[in-house]
């Protein structure tokens, strides 16, 4: 059991008689692990459990071997990242994490190395003299990472630490918290989009309803989202003739128009196959195609998926 | 345990920096630092009236002053400085859902609650102590140096009186504030309803009360059958030891009890 960062057997939570985890059981080990479920599937609750600061209602909760509830002296080698958009807001982005550096116990000239460190980290340097109240929704985001990872600990937590960031943010941070990951550390990062995960790790945990409906490899998750027919969404100058082309194929199991009659939605079981012949099919019988999307995009409909 | 003591040090001297910084910039700093000074604006009316003449013979400065360090300062500004900050030790940080930054922190229940009570006690003192030196200065004007002087140790007195009400008030308003979620209305009812119409009530009760025991040392007894009689009802003080105990006593076991809710409690942070 000690060799795992992070051990959680038979893990519940309850706010009253509202279920946050339920009977949860899984294990952390080194390196970047995504833990992914739409909102108020328990992601953020898991993670404060895991930071100690909320208190298992059942089950065994072990970080480095140690329970985290009341255990001070572990704090030391986590870092933690709220989701919540909360800071001492009068302080600049520099004393804010000061402030941090001297509650994790350093102290003087460690202390601003710290911090320097850790702007630096973020790519915060420059706004660092600015106070936070008047930091844009990333920048935010990006000195709440700093403050997780400015005493360099063992095991990051990160609750939705890409949202409001803009694509060059986003980009940089994935980079970050892959980097963190070679280095040994532990993190487990928390995100409803899919995509973000893919883009900084392989391994993830898919959790939904408090429960953990599937575990490991991200391209397991694919599959199992490819066995479920796919949704795709098409308003065009002529549905019906684009839902007659497309019906003749094997993996297109349904097909429903909108209310209005300008758009089509199709349903296929082989999403890949649907969409590499979907150009030929267009450009061959002058369609003209206004607009496109996969409700399936929005994890909550994939999950809605796994769970059935 | 040397290694343990001096980390426990550091941890609350850390919480208290981050703490007192952010008291002094909240707007019940400022409407306090408004309240207590308009004691010393009170004070300066009564110094020019004295000066034009418009004082009966009878009033003494001092007297004045005893009557405004009881009914304004002890049973008024005190109580609402102490509960104020009290109230907001941690209540402000789940208000402001920044507890979390501290609850991970390697720092223990007793240094937070430690740090922040003595942000509260530092932020009351630069609140009330100048408005009562202040109004001191100006009521004991008209006697010259010499009467400033001379009831110099009934200033100190006041002071050091002032500071264990800070404790003992303090200690209570902040475990309401570390364990309950409306502790304003908790307070208020204990301040000025518990603390306050106990003292009305006939026989040895008003012994349930932490003001019995403060003022049991306050040096002010000459508002009995004075101009400020009508506010207050003062029965036999409690002796000074017994005072100090009570006090010191509640003082520590109210915040013994603040660090244990810290420890052990649950803080839900929402957006």
């Amino acid at each position: 059991m000690s060799e795992k960062v992070v051990e959680a057997r038979n893990l519940s939570k309850w706010y009253g008689e509202v279920v946050g985890i339920n009977d949860l059981s899984f294990s952390l080990s080194p390196g970047v692990t995504g833990l992914l479920g739409p909102n108020g599937a328990g992601k953020s609750t898991l993670l404060k459990l895991i930071a100690g600061l909320l208190k298992p209602s059942k089950g065994e909760l072990l970080v480095f071997g140690e329970v985290p509830w009341k255990n001070h002296r572990l704090k030391r080698r986590i870092g933690y990242c709220p989701e919540l958009d909360a800071f001492w807001r009068y302080l600049t982005g520099f004393d804010f994490l000061l402030n941090i550096a001297r509650l994790s116990g350093y102290s003087g000239e460690e202390a601003e190395k710290r911090v320097l460190a850790s702007l630096k980290e973020v790519d915060l340097l420059s706004a660092k003299d600015k106070r936070i109240a008047a930091y844009s929704r990333g920048m935010r985001q990006r000195i709440k990472i700093a403050q997780a990872i400015l005493h360099d600990p063992e095991l990051i937590l990160l609750d939705e630490p890409l949202a409001g960031m803009d694509p060059i943010g986003r980009k940089a941070m994935i980079e970050l918290i892959k980097r963190l990951g070679k280095e040994g550390r532990t993190l487990l990062v928390s995100s409803h989009i899919l995509h973000e995960i893919e883009a900084m790790t392989k391994e993830v945990i898919l959790i939904h309803n408090g429960r953990v409906i599937a575990e490991g490899n991200v391209h397991r998750i694919r599959e199992l989202i490819d066995e479920h027919p796919h949704m795709v969404f098409f308003t065009c100058n002529d549905p019906r003739k684009l839902a007659s082309l497309l019906v003749k194929y094997p993996d297109v199991v349904n097909i429903s128009f909108s209310e209005d009659g300008r758009g089509v939605t199709i349903q296929s079981v082989k999403p890949d196959e649907f969409y590499r012949r979907l150009p030929d099919i267009v450009l061959d019988n002058g369609i003209e195609i206004e607009g496109m999307h996969s409700p399936d995009d929005n994890l909550e409909a994939v999950f809605n998926y796994l769970v059935k | 345990m040397k290694e343990r003591i001096r980390d426990w040090f550091r941890a609350t001297y850390a919480v208290f920096k981050l703490s007192f910084s952010t008291l002094l910039r909240t707007k019940k700093s400022l409407f306090l630092l408004l309240l207590a000074w308009s004691q010393v604006g009170f004070a300066l009316i009564w110094l020019v009236s004295w000066y034009y003449g418009k004082v009966g013979s009878g009033i003494h400065g001092l007297g004045v002053f005893s009557a405004m360090m009881v009914t304004s300062f002890l049973q008024f500004l005190v109580l609402i400085t102490t509960l104020f900050y009290g109230s907001a030790l941690i209540g402000d940080e789940v208000e402001g859902r920044t507890l979390a930054y501290l609850l991970v922190r390697p720092l223990p229940s007793s240094s937070i609650i430690s740090g922040k009570f003595l942000a509260l006690i530092l932020g009351s003192s630069l609140i009330i102590y100048p408005a009562v030196i202040g109004c001191y200065a100006l009521l004991l004007a008209p006697y010259g140096l010499s009467g400033v002087l001379r009831n110099l140790p009934t200033l100190f007195t006041d002071i050091w009186v002032i500071l264990l009400a800070f404790f003992a008030y303090g200690s209570v308003f902040s475990f309401f504030g570390t364990s309950t979620k409306r502790p304003v209305l908790l307070g208020v009812l204990f301040a000025f309803g518990w603390e306050s119409i106990i003292t009305y009530i006939p026989g040895q009760v008003n012994k349930l009360t932490l003001m019995h025991y403060v003022q049991s040392l306050f040096p002010h007894h000459v508002f009995r059958g004075d101009m400020a009689s009508f506010l207050t009802i003062f029965r036999e003080p409690a002796g000074k030891g017994t005072s100090l105990l009570v006090l010191l006593g509640i003082g520590v076991a109210f915040l013994f009890f603040s660090s244990l809710t810290l420890a052990n409690k649950e803080y839900y942070l929402e957006q």
